[in-house]
């Protein structure tokens, strides 16, 4: 047997917080971050931004990204697997839904915005949008 | 030693080869969950970005180890290692792998004889 048991005593408190906790998709931050959903890598440059996205479990369907001028929502959820026979000996990961917005320094091309989900990572390019140069206004003088 | 003709392919490597001839692995504890039933013990654990051939579940000495080495794309060398002690009712001949969407699913079953017998009564006729 997997060496993880909690003890009996503390089962209902333990399952009780994990009830509390798998609404948050996002429950574990700080040092350990990077082994959990949620955890991104971003790069901009001047005309194109990448970005990777940790989403372990989450299936196409259950994915929904909006773009909107400068700001990108990625929507997800997982869905929990168990059932009321299991007895759970140790859980660490977490479901639910999951949302994280991204703002961007320039507005997107949205005919381009390459996306692809491959073994649950999700992986972006987003290009600037021509119109979001510096632009030059016009002083009239009489 | 360096033959001549190595040194000059050497030379003509670009700055960002250079950079990325030493890279230092990122080892990651990854995050599991662990349930039983009657018949066996499941885990199941997020390994993001990882393919089956970079999967290794292997046991030893009553110790389970998984490892996966994942290459990001941003360049960063990832290794997720996690390791279990699995006792003697586990039957680790048997124990099933699957990966689906950077989830590995673990089965391992206990061993025929400590499984829960079910016993069939019969009434008598």
């Amino acid at each position: 047997m997997v060496h993880t048991r909690t003890p009996w005593i503390f089962q209902d408190l333990a399952e009780e917080l994990d009830r509390m906790s798998r609404s948050n998709f996002l429950r574990r931050c700080g040092a350990d971050a990077s082994q959990n959903p949620g955890v991104a890598a971003l790069q901009v440059r001047e005309n194109e931004a990448s970005y990777t996205l940790d989403l372990p479990g989450v299936a196409e369907e259950d994915l929904e990204l909006v773009l909107e001028h400068d700001r990108l929502r990625i929507q997800a959820r997982r869905d929990d697997v168990y059932k009321e026979s299991d007895k759970v000996l140790l859980r660490e990961r977490s479901y639910g839904e999951f949302t994280q917005e991204l703002k961007l320094p320039w507005p997107v091309r949205e005919n381009e915005v390459e996306a692809s989900l491959k073994q649950g990572v999700l992986q972006l390019v987003l290009k600037r949008s021509p119109e979001a140069g510096p632009r030059k206004i016009k002083v009239k003088s009489n | 030693m360096i033959s001549t003709e190595e040194k000059t392919t050497k030379n003509e490597t670009t700055e960002s080869d250079v950079e990325a001839c030493v890279v230092e692995k990122n080892y990651i504890r990854p995050v599991c969950d662990v349930y039983r039933d009657e018949d066996a013990v499941r885990i199941l654990m997020d390994l993001p970005g990882a393919t089956d051939e970079a999967v290794e579940v292997s046991v030893h000495d009553g110790q389970l180890n998984i490892q996966a080495e994942v290459i990001r794309s941003e360049g960063e060398v990832r290794v997720y290692e996690r390791s279990f002690r699995v006792d003697r009712r586990m039957d680790t001949a048997q124990i099933e792998a699957l990966l689906q969407r950077g989830v590995l699913q673990l089965r391992i079953p206990f061993k025929e004889e400590v499984r829960p017998k079910r016993i069939e009564v019969k009434t008598a006729s």
